[in-house]
């Protein structure tokens, strides 16, 4: 190779800065941000991903939303006490597994059916057909085969077809991660009950906050709310893409004659891509408390899904007109099928807070004590709650948002107690074990008592993590999150970054013992990412050298050198920019001495 | 290349998962060819952020025929030059590397190896217009026909300024390239 080639070639190969996971994490989340701000289409609709689905009728909603956060909730163990009953909810897992075919079907309160699914699942439990009908008055219907997918508009007498890679539809895009849900946190209400006449097991579903039946002879779901499951083989010709007589079929496939679009197409369209506007803006708006330019938005967006008219009712909540949320609410609760007998309990409670908010408190009491069970559930089943968390921040469908397990819980505890008034000592910062008795207070409230009390002043549990995400790393922020700190947030506070920032705070406050403890915590949280478990294992030997345990702090560096990094990282707050290994390989030989933070905020 | 084509045709569609994609490849590359071309991680970073918050922006009007890479890499050169004409009418500073004391979030992190460390110090010693050359031609693989337009000259130019600045890097990289 000539010298010049090879010189070209060390550039190419060995010239690399590289994001750190902090960096690249806040730029992306602005770069999505910014996306989303000025997004002038539709959502895409392409791909296989949990988080790629299209939502287009009421049907599929909520557990289509729930399946974006499904990842973050799947791996939450729960200990739930219960003795050993006769059905196992495994043995609906196993049922499940071996499913080729799910046939659900939605009806409306007289019984009309609304809405019709057939999906045929895969191997890997992914959705690899499907049909989707929809009678009047929506008048639409979908049918996607492996490769195309038309989209019927039957008041238009026309098909669209696309290739099934630029345009999806689903129930779920992982039917089978819906059903592993069930297995790891779903939970056995009663066996041996009824539904509709027949005889069924009433099951937990947090994936679909709701309480499923299931057929005992089968161990399959039958059904939830008014929504019912069936297995068989759908008739020859259900996946076929047939173009019906009369129709005007468009192709939208790559390669397909350019015709022009017809206007009600265009119409559609244009109509779609400004309801997608008006979800955005409004999105953000009711986030940020613009409550009356939330409502503008949102009344433009009406039609996007049927969550729409749920924002909306908390729009108008948050700016006095009860009437209105409670009429928007309503809309959700009886898309979603709800009724005296099935509440839709995160529809219940926010029209039970409108109703508390204009004074009809037996209306809300009804609200209150309709979606109770539901929330208590939920402070040991976290998924569970996942639907209150989408009904009060739009964010989460946009995708800009994820709550963790804590965070809902936190939260269903805020509305828990807004709504009864009790307060049995959940606290943030403790760990699971040291809640246990507050939970169990929780459900033993239930059993015991259950009456509802509108509380509106009662105080929020404070969120640490938040917080601390929002200060900086110069000396300022450090004195107040070290002035805040208390170990309970440990246990509240898992993201890496937060913890070196709090494992800096102590550090600036000579708290070397607590900091330690924080950057053993903040190593456990690295997961395998090298970059965070050597910054974290550095400082862990830093504070030993500050605690004269200067052999620990040697086998900690020691730890580092032969972890063998090159790569480096900088805390300009203390001027110092190092590469792990070489660094650490120092510190073996002279010890740690203190430097100082040198920014101000 | 393929990807690429697929990725911009989602990313014309409102893709988030299309941007994200994008971003993902292409930010180590943008961020070294800006930390090559400002020598200076913390500006580097700011740059490479407006340019995919412009870019992210840019969804309902992208239009584009050549390659991601070579968009995104002119668009770093060009924020660079106007961010250069900005500094130029302010007061100098000292272009501290790695460490700006300006940083208002100091903990955002930059990895890099002790041998890019070495080879961008390298680099920095080329004129600005054979660097330009040399890190859009290796970083981001764009062709000389494109980096010819970026500059204004002829494709030849553009070719002659990124064998000087070989030369130059050779004589400077001597004991490394030998290695």
């Amino acid at each position: 190779m000539k010298p010049k080639d090879k010189v070209a070639e060390l550039i190419r190969k060995k010239l690399r800065f590289t994001a750190g996971s902090t960096l690249r994490d806040r730029f992306l989340a602005d770069v999505l941000h910014a996306h989303e701000e000025s997004r002038p289409t539709a959502p895409a609709r392409y791909g296989t991903g949990i988080g790629r689905i299209v939502m287009r009728s009421p049907l599929m909603k909520p557990v289509s939303v729930a399946a974006v956060i499904a990842v973050a909730v799947l791996s939450i163990t729960i200990s739930v006490k219960l003795s050993p009953p006769a059905y196992a909810l495994e043995q609906t897992y196993k049922a499940l597994l071996g499913l080729r075919f799910l046939h659900i079907v939605q009806h409306d309160p007289a019984g009309q059916v609304t809405d019709e699914r057939w999906i045929e699942i895969g191997d890997k439990g992914y959705q690899v057909r499907y049909r989707q009908d929809n009678p009047a008055p929506r008048n639409f219907g979908v049918i996607q085969d492996s490769t195309s997918t038309a989209v019927y508009y039957h008041d238009k007498k026309g098909v669209v077809v696309y290739d099934s890679n630029d345009e999806q539809y689903h129930w779920v895009t992982e039917p089978g991660k819906v059903f592993e849900n069930l297995l790891q946190e779903g939970k056995i209400l009663q066996e041996n009950t009824r539904y509709k006449g027949r005889r069924a097991h009433k099951v937990w579903w947090p994936f679909l906050t709701a309480e499923c039946y299931i057929d005992p002879e089968t161990k399959l779901p039958m059904a939830f709310g008014d929504t019912e499951f069936s297995y068989e083989e759908p008739p020859a010709g259900t996946f076929e893409i047939v173009i019906p007589e009369g129709y005007t079929a468009i192709d939208r496939r790559p390669g397909a004659a350019s015709e022009p679009t017809p206007d009600w197409l265009l119409e559609e369209e244009n109509a779609a891509k400004k309801r997608t506007e008006c979800v955005n803006r409004g999105a953000h708006a009711l986030v940020r408390g613009d409550y009356a330019e939330a409502a503008v938005q949102l009344e433009q967006a009406l039609g996007n899904n049927s969550w729409v008219a749920f924002w909306l009712g908390h729009a108008y909540c948050g700016f006095g007109k009860y009437d209105l949320a409670i009429e928007h609410y309503d809309k959700l609760y009886k898309a979603f099928g709800g009724s005296a007998a099935e509440p839709v309990p995160y529809c219940n409670y926010a029209r039970g807070v409108a109703f508390a908010r204009s004074g009809r408190l037996e209306a809300a009491r009804k609200d209150f004590q309709a979606c109770l069970p539901a929330m208590i559930r939920t402070l040991r089943t976290p998924s569970g709650g996942i639907m209150f968390e989408l009904g009060d921040n739009p964010l989460i469908q946009l995708g800009a948002y994820q709550p963790g397990e804590r965070e809902i819980v936190v939260n269903m505890i805020n509305r828990l107690r807004l709504i009864t008034g009790q307060d049995f000592g959940y606290d943030p910062n403790a760990t699971d074990a040291q809640n246990e008795a507050a939970i169990s207070a929780w459900e033993q409230w239930l059993k015991s008592s259950g009456q509802v009390k509108f509380t509106p002043d009662a105080k929020p549990l404070p969120a640490a993590a938040k917080w601390v995400d929002s200060m900086g790393w110069g000396r300022k922020s450090n004195q107040e999150i070290a002035a805040r700190y208390n170990e309970g947030w440990l246990y509240q506070i898992t993201a890496p970054t937060t913890l070196l920032k709090v494992g800096f705070a102590l550090y600036d406050a000579k708290r070397y013992d607590e900091a330690l403890t924080v950057f053993k915590k903040m190593r456990g949280a690295a997961h395998g990412n090298e970059h965070v478990e050597a910054t974290a294992l550095i400082w862990q030997g830093h504070m030993l050298d500050l605690l004269s345990r200067r052999n620990e702090a040697v086998a900690i560096y020691q730890q580092v050198a032969e972890m063998g990094l090159t790569s480096g990282i900088i805390h300009a707050q203390y001027r110092m920019d190092y590469s792990f290994s070489s660094y650490a390989r120092e510190r073996i030989d002279t010890p740690f001495t203190r430097i100082e933070n040198l920014d101000e905020n | 290349m393929l990807e690429d084509e697929l990725l911009k045709w989602r990313f014309r569609r409102g893709s988030r998962e299309a941007l994200a994609r994008i971003y993902e490849k292409y930010l180590d590359s943008m961020l070294t060819l800006a930390v090559g071309l400002l020598h200076d991680v913390n500006e580097a970073q700011d740059v490479v952020h407006d340019v995919f918050v412009s870019f992210a922006k840019s969804a309902g009007s992208f239009q584009i025929r050549g390659s991601l890479s070579g968009y995104l890499a002119t668009s770093v050169v060009n924020r660079i030059r106007d961010h250069k004409r900005r500094l130029r009418r302010q007061a100098s500073r000292d272009a501290a590397f790695y460490v700006s004391n300006e940083s208002p979030e100091p903990d955002q992190t930059v990895i890099f190896t002790e041998q890019a460390s070495r080879l961008n110090e390298a680099v920095a010693q080329l004129p600005d217009e054979q660097r330009e050359v040399v890190l859009l031609r290796l970083t981001a693989g764009m062709k000389f026909r494109d980096i010819a337009k970026v500059q204004g000259i002829s494709t030849n130019t553009a070719q002659g300024r990124y064998r000087y600045g070989l030369d130059r890097l050779r004589s400077l990289l001597d004991s490394e390239v030998d290695e």
